[in-house]
């Protein structure tokens, strides 16, 4: 069996350009400055095999490359040319928490609209609506706009939200930053469900805690370049030397 | 595949609705406030045209408030398609979803209330004694090739919009400005002879003029005209539809 996602040689640059000419008037007024844009690599020739049914964390500090990777994962940035990635099964269209929440939307409607957006019909958001409202503890709050939400009603809803995409690979962003123990212990409880389904998972945290007891294997990244991938316990160490 | 469709053709619908919603929220009257504005712009024009101009059209009335209702779905739909990508970035940085469908659903949606304000208007001109007549079916295709008129300027200027943010501004200007030249309350005849090609050129013209021909059985039709319109119309939504496809990558990553 191949590895549910394979990549080789991954590396991703943007454009940056010195003088950001937003309007019209920014482009006459600013034409005789030079318009060279800066190349700002982000991920540098990262290449990693992710098998099935795998739990694989990713650590590295602000900046090392994280979400750029897991957004090109996601489909959401195109890789640079000569980068490959294949990816056996399909992947869960989500990422970091807030899945794009409507502020003017109450909470119901924020959940059928990212719920179709993460691709379940309506007949099956109807059947999991109760869970989800449970899961996310706003049993109460359905009905009131999200932008009266505190930011940790909205992270729950939308991590409950989240959880119900029927997607054999999934990607979590920094799930675990926000929200009370309480709810961390529940996110733990889907991360053991995933892990007995056999999903495969790609977690990005900062919760060494959480790595060591749940991954299998995790990634360091350390200023857009891949520095190892092993076992939780020497990676997070070896994260702590690299300061 | 199937499903491919089916994803895409449900997200469709349920921004459409979303966007529908967004638009009427926060007020009783909903969809009522939505009608003020063309409605108080047909009075006043109505009074200014017919008791300051003695303007002696029959049927002026029906005249003026399908101009009105058809302009106000060409500025609204192209406003509600140029912000349908930059107005929905926190969706569009976190998920990968097919962003066309972003911009056709903004537009869908003031198709929605282009449909029933449609439905004021034939209230309005069996009320005013307008025969209904077979021709009338020739107004269906006109409202498709405004539809996709609509659509792919949406589109071109929600490309264009990313990398020159003033563009609303440009564009509000040019719709101001297209009012007075399209014939919205005045009628082609009245266009001195020789400008008016120029005039046939802006697809909304022929739009206008012909719905009002197979509607009211005002001003006249050619087939010529009618087919320049229905080609116009669907070459600039290929045209946005594939410029779209084309940017989209850049487009995410200059948001």
């Amino acid at each position: 069996m191949p590895p549910a996602i394979t990549v080789k040689n991954l590396s991703k640059t943007f454009h940056v350009r010195k003088v950001r000419r937003g309007t019209l008037r920014d482009r006459f007024l600013k034409l005789q400055t030079n318009n060279e844009s800066k190349l700002k690599k982000t991920l540098d020739d990262i290449s990693f095999n992710i098998e099935h049914g795998e739990f694989f964390g990713i650590i590295g500090r602000n900046g090392s490359g994280k979400s750029t990777l897991l957004k090109i994962l996601a489909g959401i940035y195109k890789p640079d040319a000569g980068s490959e990635i294949l990816i056996h099964g399909r992947i869960a269209p989500m990422l970091e928490l807030g899945v794009g929440f409507n502020p003017e939307l109450t909470g119901r409607e924020n959940v059928y609209l990212s719920a179709t957006i993460l691709g379940l019909t309506r007949r099956e958001i109807d059947a999991r609506y109760e869970d989800i409202v449970r899961f996310a503890e706003l049993e109460n709050f359905m009905g009131l706009q999200v932008k009266h939400y505190s930011s940790g009603m909205s992270v729950r809803l939308a991590f409950a939200v989240s959880m119900q995409v029927n997607a054999p690979i999934l990607l979590l962003d920094e799930v675990l930053a926000v929200g009370d123990f309480v709810f961390q212990e529940k996110c733990f409880a889907i991360f053991e469900r995933y892990k007995k389904e056999g999903k495969t998972t790609i977690l990005v945290t900062h919760d060494a805690g959480a790595m060591e007891r749940f991954a299998d294997k995790v990634m360091l990244l350390h200023e857009t370049r891949l520095e190892g991938i092993g076992s939780p316990h020497e990676m997070i160490q070896k994260y702590h030397e690299l300061g | 595949m199937v499903t491919n469709f089916r994803y895409k053709w449900r997200l469709f619908i349920t921004l459409t609705w979303t966007n529908f919603k967004l638009r009427y929220y926060g007020s009783f009257l909903g969809y009522f406030w939505s009608l003020l504005k063309p409605l108080g712009l047909f009075g006043v024009l109505y009074i200014v045209f017919t008791v300051y101009m003695k303007q002696s059209t029959p049927h002026y009335k029906l005249f003026l408030l399908l101009g009105i209702i058809l302009w106000d779905f060409f500025a609204q739909g192209t406003m509600a398609g140029m912000n349908g990508f930059i107005g929905n970035y926190t969706l569009i940085r976190k998920v990968s979803l097919p962003r066309i469908i972003l911009v056709m659903a903004a537009v869908t949606s003031s198709f929605i209330g282009f449909l029933a304000n449609m439905i004021i208007f034939l209230v309005f001109a069996t009320f005013d004694g307008v025969e209904w007549e077979f021709k009338m079916l020739w107004f269906i295709p006109l409202v498709i090739s405004l539809y996709m008129l609509v659509t792919g300027i949406g589109l071109i200027l929600s490309i264009i919009i990313v990398k020159v943010r003033d563009m609303l501004t440009l564009w509000e200007v040019a719709i101001q400005l297209g009012f007075w030249l399209t014939p919205i309350m005045y009628p082609m005849k009245l266009v001195p002879a020789q400008w008016r090609f120029a005039l046939f050129l802006n697809p909304m013209s022929g739009i206008l003029e012909y719905s009002r021909y197979v509607l009211i059985g005002l001003g006249g039709l050619t087939k010529i005209g009618y087919c320049y319109v229905c080609a116009v119309s669907a070459t600039i939504f290929l045209l946005g539809m594939i410029l779209f496809i084309r940017k989209e990558a850049d487009m995410v990553e200059n948001l």
